[in-house]
């Protein structure tokens, strides 16, 4: 149907942007991490000692974790979550573009500001220890012990991801063509099972959009450690990307923090490939 | 054959629902819900309002935190209207992102057509190289980028702002979803009829995403609009500065004065919302009707 | 024959105006650019910093000086892509822990030669900031000694007519404040501050090996986990989370130790609580010598001016320019000359805490010095004794298995100097 040709030419002004600014500045940082390069002093080549020391390296291996532990409670509740709320929106209500803009806030605001209230909020004498001081349980260290502050952090970003993956899924419920409901409704078809034939499989797309997507995000996530909590307590909160950030600007050890990164792009490499497989669909 | 193209047409056949008693709880049980939800949502701002709205001296942080200011002024924003040449940083502003909205939308809308569309050698592996882009952190490419602007002579211009972010990975995968949503059928039709890839492009696939399409231009806006270290590293003259590099100057050195901060914050805010609310128009419940009809 | 008159009229003008564009340009100088960068000082100190530029361009022809400054939280990124491109700036300022990173890649000028003219016009305890080992790596500008804020109405209500004086006493105090309101006093956060002030180095003195390993340190951090125990210790504050302006102002901590400088942020916070506070001397530990934060000036090792990029940076940290920026905000100068001026003598008796704090630093200026080693991975030895800290705290650690392992790490940090 369609000429290679054309893919080519409709590829080919985002492909030269994109190699230049992305494709080319990837490639020069996979490099670096077989250097010792520090932006000061001459480059030289070191093999795979950076790997080495990667592997033997416990603060590596401990964000690792606590990246691995942070994906897990933040993509699927950002995959499954925003569906519903899309869903609410998604009705012919008035005011409903004013809630929209209200659920979208989250989203909008910047690091800093997020980190300011949400410490607040998080406090020894904070409104949610005040909450839960009402049904009796002790007040907790949300951001201050290690068992609790990846689980803070994830709660964090699943609150200013709901209305940012609402977008998505709103838009994709909008593409879904009415009539197939009405066909539905026709034939008799509850809430449930309108949602469960005809919307979610529609939405498959977008879905493997939001995962991957999400996926990407948890993993590349540092800046709201490094607002809120500094990658502690004693590191507990300290992501991949977190350390990256210290070795190279604090530690000027770029060839170092390149390796690491290249060990994370493996990671998030493979499971893109896995999303790919389970959920990916062209027709 | 109908190809309807146009968004906000009643459908043919209009089954319109009668206003009964369950469709009114319904709507009470929707609104309750969703302002249920949207207090989580924005309880949060309200200390930040509240911060904006308070005179010099009034305590922002007490104990227990106040959220009604004793006397409510404007004063604050009136502060940073004057003492910085706001206009300007909203011009310079709306400049980078008007470019950060069309260069990506135009870009990725191009470049997703083919990788949702079209079977050509190699298309798994773009797709896959696309993808990986994604998947090495800025803070390692920071530097090859800032060498790349500096051999290609952009750094201070807003070129050297703009391009790197004009073709996001991101917004390609975005649209490709979209295109994928859309059945196949619909461009072998068109193509019969002797549309040429271009024509189907411009004409068929492009309508029928503009929720998405619109999304794109949202998140970009807000990116554009938000954009603070890059401009910070590339441009040099304070004229040029978009809103986000100029506010910074409100945080004095040693001290910082908050309820200035607050106020610039929420100006910054305004526009985004602004365009959040007028991108709206493009989600539209019940707009589409399948294009294939008979 | 009036034409030939004019032509040559015109000719011998035109030579004129062509030897005097000539002789011109043979007599002005080379135009040197200098770029200075700040880190943080803009807009506030907008003014200061322009006359100081323009007091230098006036005092060297033909050499033009560029400012520009750097948000703090975005210096390394700046420095890093500027140095990339071979267009760092000419004169840096730096704070102490990054310049010896810094200085240990070669980046800035090695001064220990070219300054020593200047030496003796610091502190000495100051001048020790900008070492990387024995060798000098930047001047002392700015600095900060300590301070006390400290809130006369919560202190009353606890039956305190006065601050504390020495360390013993405001834990004894901290004690009665937290059983009686349930406020907080000493909330220490910087373990790698307290150590060395109270007479335990980190690194031993020829910088080759860790020094904290001593019976003494085990006893500190033993010390610590009682109080930690008791709830004197808040979490968040000892994490760095929570800020302790905003305690302060909230009157959850009854004083506020820090520079003098800072003490107006309490007013912008809470002005009521801000009238309730009075300035008192920081509290100093037992070694006699508290610590001192500095700011440095240093001369990037490639620039292409460097002879007028040294006089620069030596007109910026000189007496007169120090003492001029210490009269428009509470830091002092690192000159000792400067500091002698009477004009931190005022204050003493002043109403504004703000000043009255200044004139406390100044007294103590003597007994500060810089307690960072000038070792180059500095910070990372600073974090890893923290760490343990909290280990011990938060974790129940034993604490002399928590100075063995620090001892090693920080063994480990200065073996791969």
């Amino acid at each position: 149907m369609y000429k290679a040709r054309h893919a080519w030419m409709f590829l080919a002004p985002a492909g030269v942007l994109l190699a230049t600014f992305s494709l080319i500045p990837a490639l020069a940082a996979l490099v670096l991490s077989f250097t010792n390069y520090n932006v000061f002093q001459p480059v030289e080549w070191v093999g795979l000692d950076n790997f080495i020391k990667a592997f033997h390296d416990k603060k590596f291996w401990s964000a690792l974790g606590n990246t691995f532990y942070y994906w897990i409670l933040v993509t699927p509740a950002l995959v499954v979550l925003p569906v519903f709320i899309a869903i609410l929106v998604n009705q012919k209500l008035m005011g409903i573009k004013l809630y929209r803009l209200v659920y979208y806030f989250p989203a909008l605001v910047s690091v800093v500001v997020t980190a300011i209230l949400w410490n607040w909020m998080f406090a020894s004498d904070g409104i949610f220890n005040y909450i839960i001081s009402l049904i009796n349980i002790n007040p907790i260290n949300w951001l201050t012990s290690k068992e609790f502050v990846m689980v803070s952090l994830a709660l964090v970003t699943v609150w200013q991801g709901l209305g940012y993956y609402m977008l998505f899924y709103l838009a994709g419920l909008q593409s879904v063509p009415t009539d197939l409901y009405e066909a539905a409704e026709l034939d008799g078809a509850g809430i449930w099972q309108k949602h469960f034939f005809i919307t979610f499989p529609m939405l498959r797309p977008v879905i493997f959009f939001i995962t991957v997507m999400s996926t990407m995000s948890a993993f590349k996530e540092f800046t709201l450690m490094l607002a809120m909590t500094e990658g502690g307590p004693i590191g507990a909160s300290t992501t991949v990307v977190y350390l990256v950030f210290e070795k190279a600007f604090k530690q000027l050890d770029m060839g170092y923090a390149s390796a690491i990164s290249f060990l994370l792009f493996i990671i998030i490499l493979i499971l893109t490939l896995i999303n790919k497989k389970a959920l990916d669909r062209t027709y | 054959m109908q190809i309807n193209t146009v968004s906000t047409n009643k459908p043919a056949i209009k089954m319109r629902k009668p206003l009964n008693g369950v469709r009114i709880v319904r709507s009470i049980a929707s609104y309750f819900l969703l302002t249920f939800v949207a207090v989580i949502m924005i309880v949060p701002f309200l200390w930040s309002i509240s911060t904006a709205l308070k005179g010099q001296n009034e305590a922002i942080f007490s104990f227990p935190p106040k959220f009604i200011p004793a006397n409510i002024t404007l004063e604050n924003f009136v502060t940073v209207w004057n003492s910085l040449p706001i206009p300007l940083y909203l011009w310079n502003s709306t400049v980078l992102a008007f470019w950060g909205v069309l260069l990506p939308l135009l870009f990725c809308s191009l470049a997703a057509f083919p990788l949702a569309r079209m079977n050509f050698k190699g298309k798994n592996i773009v797709f896959l190289i696309i993808l990986s882009t994604m998947m090495i952190p800025g803070e390692v490419t920071m530097i090859p980028i800032y060498l790349i602007l500096d051999k290609l002579k952009l750094i201070g211009s807003y070129s050297g702002v703009i391009l790197p972010g004009a073709v996001s990975a991101f917004g390609i995968f975005l649209l490709r979803q979209a295109f994928v949503g859309i059945p196949k059928d619909i461009d072998e039709s068109a193509i019969i009829d002797g549309a040429s890839p271009r024509q189907v492009w411009w004409y068929i696939l492009i309508p029928m995403v503009r929720p998405m399409l619109a999304t794109l231009a949202i998140l970009s806006f807000i990116g554009a609009w938000n954009n603070f270290l890059w401009p910070l590293l590339i441009l040099q003259d304070p004229k040029t500065y978009p809103l986000t590099v100029g506010l910074y100057d409100l945080k004095g050195t040693f001290v910082t004065n908050t309820r200035l901060v607050s106020a610039g914050a929420i100006i910054a805010l305004l526009p985004i919302m602004i365009v959040f609310v007028a991108f709206q128009n493009f989600f539209i419940k019940g707009a589409y009707s399948s294009a294939v009809k008979g | 024959m009036r034409k030939m008159k004019f032509i040559s009229i015109l000719l011998a003008s035109l030579c004129l105006l062509f030897v005097a564009a000539c002789s011109n340009a043979g007599g002005s100088k080379k135009n040197v650019e200098l770029k200075f960068w700040t880190i943080s000082l803009s807009p506030t100190f907008d003014d200061y910093i322009n006359g100081l530029v323009d007091q230098f361009e006036a005092e060297n022809e033909g050499v033009t000086v560029i400012w520009e400054d750097i948000p703090f939280d975005t210096v390394e990124q700046r420095v890093l892509t500027a140095a990339a491109s071979n267009q760092l700036a000419d004169v840096l300022n730096l704070n102490t822990d990054y310049l010896k990173k810094l200085a240990a890649v070669g980046a800035v000028a090695d001064l220990t030669e070219k300054a020593a003219d200047v030496k003796s016009d610091f502190f000495e305890g100051v001048w020790e900031a900008g070492n990387l080992g024995d060798k000098t790596y930047a001047l002392p500008w700015y600095l900060s000694t300590g301070g006390m804020l400290y809130n006369k109405e919560l202190l009353k209500k606890a039956g305190f007519d006065h601050p504390p004086a020495t360390d013993e006493e405001a834990w004894e105090m901290s004690e009665v404040l937290y059983e009686k309101l349930g406020v907080y006093g000493n909330t220490p956060s910087n373990i790698h501050l307290y150590l060395p002030q109270n007479g335990i180095p980190l690194v031993s003195e020829d910088l080759k090996s860790a020094a904290i390993n001593t019976p003494e340190a085990v006893a500190v951090f033993k010390e610590f986990k009682e109080r930690f125990d008791k709830g004197l210790i808040p979490r968040e504050l000892l994490l760095g989370q929570a800020k302790a302006n905003e305690w302060y102002a909230q009157e959850k901590i009854a004083w506020w130790g820090t520079g003098p400088q800072l003490f107006r942020q309490v007013n912008d916070l809470s002005p009521e609580v801000y009238k309730k506070s009075d300035a008192a001397p920081s509290i100093v530990g037992s070694s006699g010598f508290n610590h001192i934060a500095i700011m440095n000036i240093a001369v990037s090792a490639k620039s292409k001016a460097p002879k007028e990029a040294l006089a620069f940076a030596k007109f910026v940290t000189n007496a007169e320019s120090q003492l001029a920026f210490s009269k428009i905000v509470a830091i002092l100068p690192s000159v000792k000359e400067a500091a002698a001026d009477e004009y931190f003598t005022q204050g003493e008796n002043s109403d504004d805490p703000s000043e009255k704090g200044r004139f406390y630093a100044a007294a103590q200026l003597e007994r500060a010095k810089d307690m960072f080693a000038p070792v180059e991975n500095i910070s990372e030895i600073n974090k890893a004794v923290n760490d343990e800290f909290h280990r011990v705290l938060l974790e129940n650690k034993d604490p002399q298995k928590a100075i063995e392992d620090a001892e090693a790490r920080i063994n480990e940090l200065l073996d791969t100097e």
